[in-house]
C-alpha cells in the first residue's frame, strides 16, 4: 500500500473522457474523478461562436485536449492549410494542455475518403508525414501528438511494419505518441501480431497520452473466405486486453501519461464508463508499481 | 445645426437615433462593468447553478428532487413526500437537504416545500454569497451603478425631449409623440438594467444550457435512483420542466398547474415536458450500426 502511495506521488497521471454532449452532465457530476475531457476538433468547426464559447466555460472547469480526425497528415499531399488555421483558431481559445492528430490518410485529391486510412507504410510516407506535422506544428504553434490508427486491411505496397513506422515518423517528426492501446489489440487481432512485443519496439519516453476504447467482430466482405474483422467502433466496453496492454505500458513508461476513454455512442449509465476509468487507473498503478519494483535494488 | 429647430418629423428621427444611441451607452457599461472571462465554477454542485437560474425557489425544488432520487423521501400517496423510515435529517449532504428532511418528518406536499419561507432563507443563506462573490449575482454596488447610468441616461432623454416639448407648446405644435417616445426609450432603458445575474452569470447560465443541451433531449433515458448527479444537474439548468414525468412523477408539483403551456422557468428553456419517460429507446446494445470502422 505505501509503495501504491509512493507511486501516486510520483506520478501524476490523468484520466477522462472524450467530450460527448450526450455525457455533459456525467462529466461535470464527476469532476472529482474525471481530470480531462478531450475534445474532437471537427466537431467545433461548424459549431456556433456560442457554442465554442460554451467550450470555453468548460475548458475553466476541466483541462481541455483538443483531437483532430480529419487532418489527415499521412499522406503525401500538404495538409489543408484552411483546416490548419481553423485547427489554430480552436486551439488558441481552448488553451489545451497538447492538441493531437491521428496518422492517417483521409482524402485523395479533393475527394474525402470519411474514413481514417492507413498510408502506405514506406520512406516516402514518412518524409511527407514528418512534413505536413512540421507544417501543422509552426501554424498551430505546437507539435501534436499523433496516434496509431486501427485499419482492416494492410496498406498496399507497405515495405515495413506498422511500428516500424509508427516510430520511424515519431522520430521524423519529433512528435510524442498518442498511443491507442485499443487499435494496437485490433490492428493485433486482424493482422496476428504480438501487442505485447509491439509496445517493446516503441521508445517508452515518447508515448504522451493513451487512448482505450472497445469495439466488436464484424463479418468480412462477401467474399469466399468471409474472414472476420475485429473493429473499432467506439460503441463497446473496453476488452480486457486492452486493460493488460495498459498495465504493460505503465511498467514501460516513467513520465506522466494521460489516459482517455473514448466512447462514441450506445453510451451505458455513467457509473459503468466511470467505472472503466477506474478499471484503467488501476491497471495503469499496477504497471508503475512493476515497474518501481523492477527497478528497486535487489536483496 | 440647432437640433431643437428641426421640424417635428426630424426631430423625432434624430431623438429615436438619440434614444437608441443612449440605450447602446447604458448596454455597453453594463457589458464593460459586469462581464469578464468566466471562472472556475461549482459545476459538481447544482444548487449553485439552480441558485443562479431560478433563486430560492428553484434550489429548494432541486433538494425535494434530490432527496428524492437518494431515496431519504419518498413519495405518499402519490403526491405528498415524506422522510423515510430510520433516516434522520443529519443524512442530508448541506444545510438545506438538512432542513427539507426536517420539514418532512410528516407527509409535504412537494409544492408547498418550494414556497416554504424557511427553506428558501436557508436556500439564499447558503447560495447567494457565493455567487455574488463570483460576480454572477448583482450585488447591491451592482445594483446602484445601474440605476446611477440608467439614471442618468433617462435624465438625459427627459431633459431634451423637454426643451423640444417647451418650444412646441410655445409654437402650438403637438408633441404627444415626442412625450411617447420619451417614456419609450426610459422604459427601454431601465428593461436594459433589469436582472438578478451579472452579465457574466448570464454568460455562465447561456454555456451551461448549451453544455448540457443533449442532456435535455435525452432527459427520458434518465432512471430514478442511479443517476442523481445528471437528474440534479439537468434540473439546475433546465428547471422541473426538463425533468421526464414518467419517471419522476414528484416533479409535477414543480410544474404550472396549467396544461399544454411551457413550463418553462424564468430562463433558460424548456425542457422535453412530454411526460412519459420509461421504456424510451435506451442506451442498451444491438441493432444499429457502428461508424464503419473509423479507426479512430
Amino acid at each position: 500500500m505505501a509503495a501504491e502511495v509512493d507511486v501516486a506521488d510520483a506520478v501524476r497521471d490523468r484520466f477522462g473522457l472524450t467530450w460527448q454532449p450526450a455525457l455533459a452532465a456525467g462529466i461535470l457530476a464527476n469532476l472529482d474523478r474525471i481530470d480531462v475531457v478531450e475534445v474532437i476538433a471537427e466537431e467545433q468547426f461548424g459549431a456556433s461562436s456560442r457554442a465554442t464559447r460554451a467550450l470555453e466555460t468548460l475548458a475553466h472547469q476541466v483541462p481541455l485536449l483538443v483531437h483532430g480526425v480529419a487532418l489527415g497528415p499521412a499522406a503525401t499531399a500538404p495538409v489543408d492549410a484552411r483546416r490548419l488555421d481553423r485547427l489554430a483558431r480552436l486551439v488558441e481559445r481552448l488553451e489545451p494542455a497538447f492538441w493531437s492528430e491521428h496518422l492517417a490518410c483521409v482524402r485523395a485529391g479533393d475527394i474525402e475518403i470519411g474514413h481514417l486510412a492507413a498510408a502506405p507504410r514506406t520512406g516516402a510516407t514518412i518524409d511527407a508525414t514528418a512534413a505536413n506535422l512540421s507544417r501543422a506544428a509552426s501554424i498551430v504553434g505546437s507539435r501534436p501528438m499523433v496516434e496509431n490508427i486501427a485499419t482492416l486491411m494492410e496498406p498496399p505496397a507497405s515495405d515495413r511494419s506498422e511500428v516500424e513506422w509508427v516510430s520511424s515518423v515519431m522520430t521524423a517528426s519529433g512528435c510524442d505518441l498518442l498511443l491507442d492501446l485499443h487499435n494496437v489489440h485490433a490492428n493485433s487481432l486482424n493482422f496476428d501480431f504480438d501487442q505485447v512485443e509491439y509496445l517493446d519496439r516503441l521508445d517508452p519516453e515518447r508515448i504522451g497520452a493513451i487512448h482505450i476504447a472497445g469495439g466488436c467482430w464484424i463479418d468480412g466482405p462477401d467474399d469466399e473466405r468471409r474472414e472476420r474483422r475485429y473493429l473499432d467502433d467506439h460503441l463497446h466496453d473496453v476488452p480486457d486486453p486492452v486493460y493488460d496492454l495498459l498495465v504493460e505500458v505503465g511498467a514501460r513508461v516513467r513520465r506522466p501519461l494521460t489516459v482517455l476513454l473514448e466512447r462514441d455512442g450506445r453510451f451505458p449509465p455513467m457509473r459503468d464508463l466511470l467505472w472503466q476509468l477506474e478499471r484503467a487507473r488501476a491497471a495503469l498503478a499496477e504497471g508503475r508499481l512493476r515497474a518501481q519494483r523492477d527497478d528497486a535494488p535487489g536483496p | 445645426m440647432n437640433p431643437f429647430e428641426l421640424p417635428g418629423p426630424q426631430f423625432l428621427a434624430f431623438y429615436a437615433m438619440l434614444g437608441a444611441g443612449v440605450l447602446f451607452a447604458v448596454y455597453l457599461l453594463k457589458q464593460r462593468a459586469e462581464g469578464g472571462e468566466p471562472i472556475r465554477l461549482p459545476s459538481t454542485d447544482p444548487y449553485l447553478i439552480a441558485y443562479l437560474r431560478g433563486g430560492a425557489v428553484e434550489t429548494v425544488r432541486l433538494g425535494v428532487a434530490v432527496l428524492v432520487d437518494r431515496m431519504l423521501l419518498e413519495l405518499e400517496d402519490g403526491e405528498r413526500v415524506v422522510r423515510r423510515d430510520r433516516v434522520s435529517p443529519t443524512h442530508g449532504s448541506n444545510d438545506l437537504e438538512h432542513a427539507i428532511l426536517e420539514q418532512c418528518e410528516t407527509a409535504t406536499h412537494p409544492g408547498d416545500l418550494a414556497v416554504s419561507q424557511r427553506l428558501q432563507e436557508i436556500a439564499r443563506r447558503s447560495y447567494e454569497p457565493p455567487l455574488l462573490r463570483m460576480r454572477l449575482l448583482a450585488d447591491s454596488e451592482t445594483r446602484l451603478r445601474r440605476l446611477q447610468e440608467a439614471g442618468l441616461a433617462i435624465v438625459l432623454l427627459f431633459i431634451v425631449a423637454a426643451v423640444k416639448v417647451a418650444i412646441g407648446v410655445a409654437r402650438n405644435r403637438p408633441v404627444s409623440f415626442l412625450v411617447l417616445f420619451a417614456f419609450g426609450f426610459s422604459a427601454l432603458t431601465l428593461f436594459t438594467i433589469r436582472g438578478r445575474r451579472t452579465v457574466l452569470g448570464e454568460r455562465v447560465l447561456g454555456d451551461l444550457t448549451m453544455l448540457f443541451d443533449a442532456l435535455r433531449e435525452r432527459a427520458d433515458e434518465l432512471r430514478p435512483y442511479i443517476a442523481t448527479g445528471e437528474l440534479a444537474l439537468l434540473m439546475a439548468v433546465f428547471g422541473a420542466g426538463a425533468v421526464p414525468i414518467g419517471a419522476f412523477p414528484f416533479v409535477r408539483a414543480f410544474r404550472p398547474a396549467t396544461t399544454n403551456t411551457s413550463s418553462c422557468g424564468s430562463t433558460s428553456g424548456c425542457g422535453s415536458s412530454s411526460g412519459s419517460s420509461c421504456g424510451g429507446g435506451g442506451s442498451s446494445c444491438g441493432g444499429g450500426g457502428g461508424c464503419g470502422g473509423c479507426g479512430s
